[in-house]
């Protein structure tokens, strides 16, 4: 088959559980950064769009996949011992009918995998520095090409981008994996340590959130049946990856190990230096993920087994607006509750009364009294026109009589109230009669010979002319010279 | 150790609850208020017998506490989150009510209670669209609830935008009716004539925006999704973990009764077909 005639694939969408194989993990994971060295962005560009999803190239895939094919290869020819230059013309011959290309294809992509290009790179020497460097390597290809043929051998960028694919971190590994803490441990590599307590926490937060996501979306099957199958050795692991977290933290409980950490940390700088107290939280962090995991686990193989679990898909909300607007009046009459129904199991409750607490009650069953529109003051309208106070009125009105009432004797609130002389047109509470017993200066007395004394007498009840009754101590107001002792001295002194 | 069960805390933490149903004792960001440390610190020492009492409590009144911790996204590292998740069945005895956010949502006085709920209604389900659908999320996805975005300014175009869609296919309905110019299509469609009409018979810019942001406020207040920051000028919002498990728990009673039975039936033969043919999803190329 020649690369013109593309033969009939199918294309497959894997879910994220259902593992690609691990050179594809490799590949994902640094796609995006060759953008970022790639993208000819101007430094400062306003611009923050995001860059396509698209990519060149075929949409077939079949290049890459030949890409590493070849590379392994040539590792399979190494294992068996070659370490010259090999001629792939027998990789050429078997690949190329395989994905329906012709042998120049096959050709190129080694042509292309031995070229090397430059990849640069910022870098700062420490955190103080003002500027950064540019470096750069050109070491980059994966192939060495004999100067004439078809043969090839792999360079050591070769090899170490099969073994970075092939160290992918399944969660099944993740006991060796953490037997390496123990190995950095033992051998004083404690800045190793860290890293490797971080990879394992976030291989095990990750593997966390990839079962939650199976507990809450249980339309995608691929992961339950991978977890299903997998639920023995997945709990194995988990218990395997607790025994050594157990050993490593009694490790750190031994004083040697301790002293020894102490010390290398202390010639060591501030963002490098590794503490005990930083290993243990390591390990407890690690340990809290591993129970989290397992919780989970356990509720998942639970809810499978149930398999009652309600029909949760994706719903189509905008579409469940547009059809609330088409319901017909029929449906619609009792539409407000039920609706409002609705709302009440999945809505903003809010609290009904504004408080719960004593302390919050203050603004809320206090009597809100209706604002009685103030007398009127002195106050300017426009131009300086002064109006006067209804007490001061009465005041003006009464003065005379008042002082002569005075100057008769005590007067209590009851004696004014009922004294047919007095003209109450300008008082219209009770409150305002009383106030002018408290408030002597605005009787505008000037006698220095004389003082006005305010005093409190017995409880009296008064009735007043709508018919309420309202009761209080006597206010009684004294007219005499300045030191008098015969004045209201106490409270509680009869009138 | 078992004791005495001191009420006296109980009831703290249960005050707080129902007033703010959800509890964090810690933030990602920002500063978390005394009191609900404290009642995280009340909360975190329960014992046993204590927090079965607390639970016992809440769920007289209609309530179902839940914990989560650092492990559900968005809470805080060594963090615990409370969240008081109502059961939708009980309707009554609860100091919280939709009311005020009736009260809050009118824009008059004098408007009816159905006008209301139908406008609260419509925003609510369009916030859904964008916490939800827009992310390919299903309702169940509770740990997808830091995900979606609401951006005001974008709430209040699909608003509009849904309204002049409903206008236009109002009139074509009237046109198409029987008995053409006539009034009584129109009449067919309450729920569209209500949104459709504001004041002045035309439901306003100005009035989609008094709408959305006293709507948003009431969700904010009712602990249903949070303000985040962004760019000046900008108002976005985005779920809390209180919402999105409220609505994945009343999922069931509530809101199933209002998606269309055709998405239902598409959804179980999607479903279907899965189980037949486990693995996956292919198309030819």
């Amino acid at each position: 088959m020649t690369s013109g005639e593309a033969s009939p694939t199918l294309t497959v969408t894997i879910p994220r559980l259902n593992r690609h194989p691990s050179w594809v993990h490799f590949l994902a994971s640094v796609t995006r950064l060759v953008d970022a060295h790639d993208c000819a962005r101007q430094v400062g560009a306003p611009q923050v769009i995001a860059p396509s999803e698209q990519r060149p190239g075929l949409d077939s895939g079949v290049f890459p996949t030949v890409a590493w094919r070849l590379l392994e290869w040539l590792r399979d020819r190494e294992t068996e011992g070659a370490l010259d230059y090999t001629d792939i013309t027998p990789f050429v011959d078997d690949i190329a009918p395989l994905f329906g290309l012709a042998a120049t294809d096959v050709q190129y992509i080694a042509t292309l995998l031995a070229t090397p290009t430059l990849l640069r790179y910022a870098d700062r020497p420490d955190a103080e520095a003002s500027t950064f460097q540019v470096k750069s390597t050109s070491d980059t290809a994966l192939l060495d090409k004999q100067r004439r043929g078809h043969a090839y051998r792999l360079t050591r960028v070769g090899r170490e981008a099969i073994g970075f694919a092939g160290g992918y971190f399944k969660w099944i590994h993740a006991s060796a994996e953490a037997q390496k803490l123990l190995i950095d441990l033992r051998n004083g590599e404690y800045l190793s340590f860290r890293s490797m307590a971080q990879r394992l926490i976030t291989r095990i937060r990750s593997e966390s959130l990839e079962v939650l996501r199976a507990i809450e979306r249980p339309e995608v099957d691929e992961m339950r049946t991978i977890y299903l199958r997998d639920a023995k050795k997945f709990t194995a692991t988990i218990t395997e990856v607790r025994k050594v977290l157990d050993d490593v933290q009694n490790e750190l409980l031994r004083p040697e190990v301790r002293e020894d950490i102490d010390s290398w940390s202390a010639g060591q700088r501030a963002e490098d230096a590794v503490t005990v107290s930083d290993m243990n939280e390591l390990i407890r962090i690690a340990f809290s993920a591993l129970r989290t995991l397992q919780m989970r686990l356990s509720t998942f193989t639970v809810d499978v087994q149930k398999r009652d679990r309600a029909l949760v898909g994706l719903i189509r909300f905008d579409s469940i607006a547009k059809g609330l607007f088409m319901l017909p009046d029929t449906d619609v009459r009792s539409a407000a509750d039920y609706l409002a129904g609705v709302l009440a199991g999945a809505g903003p409750l809010l609290p009904d009364l504004v408080a719960f607490a004593p302390a919050q009650l203050e603004r809320t069953i206090k009597i809100q009294r209706r604002h009685e529109k103030k007398p009127p003051g002195f106050r300017r309208i426009g131009v300086p026109v002064v109006v006067k106070d209804r007490l001061d009125t009465f005041v003006e009105r009464n003065r005379a009589l008042l002082l002569d009432m005075l100057g008769e004797g005590p007067v209590s609130l009851t004696k004014l109230m009922e004294d047919d002389r007095i003209d109450f047109q300008d008082l219209q509470y009770m409150a305002e009669a009383a106030s002018l017993l408290v408030s002597p200066l605005i009787m505008l007395h000037d006698d220095p010979k004389m003082r006005i004394r305010i005093g409190l007498g017995d409880w009296t009840t008064w009735t007043l002319p709508d018919g309420w009754e309202m009761s209080g101590r006597e206010l009684i107001m004294r007219y005499e010279p300045p030191g008098s002792k015969d004045g209201v001295k106490s409270k509680g002194r009869a009138a | 150790m078992s004791g005495l069960i001191d009420y006296e805390r109980l009831g703290r933490v249960s005050d707080l609850l129902k007033r703010q149903r959800i509890i964090r004792s810690a933030a990602q960001e920002g500063r978390v208020r005394d009191i609900e440390i404290e009642a995280s610190e009340i909360l975190r020492s329960l014992r046993d017998d204590e927090r079965e009492a607390l639970d016992a409590l809440l769920r007289g009144g209609g309530w179902e506490l839940q914990e989560y911790d650092d492990a559900m996204p968005g809470v805080a590292s060594r963090a615990r989150v409370w969240v008081l998740i109502r059961d939708a069945e009980t309707r009554e005895g609860s100091p919280l009510s939709l009311e005020p956010a009736w009260l809050r949502l009118a824009l008059r006085s004098n408007e009816t209670r159905a006008t209301t709920i139908y406008w609260f209604m419509f925003i609510w389900l369009q916030t859904l669209s964008f916490l939800y659908e827009r992310i390919n999320r299903p309702v169940s996805a509770v740990s997808e609830y830091v995900s979606g975005i609401i951006d005001r300014d974008e709430l209040e175009e699909r608003i509009q935008e849904r309204l002049d869609e409903i206008r236009a296919l109002g009139d074509r309905v009237m046109v198409a009716g029987p008995q053409e110019g006539d009034a009584t299509e129109r009449q067919r469609l309450p729920i569209a004539q209500t949104l459709l009409a504001g004041e002045d018979g035309h439901t306003r810019a100005s009035d989609i925006r008094r709408r959305v942001g006293a709507f948003l406020k009431v969700m904010e207040d009712g602990f249903m999704i949070e303000r985040i920051a962004s760019d000046a000028g900008s108002e976005r919002y985005r779920q809390t973990l209180l919402g999105a498990v409220q609505i994945n728990q009343s999922y069931s009673s509530g809101l199933i009764h209002l998606v269309p039975v055709e998405q239902t039936l598409a959804e179980m033969d999607r479903r279907l077909a899965a189980e037949t043919a486990p693995g996956d999803t292919a198309d030819a190329a």
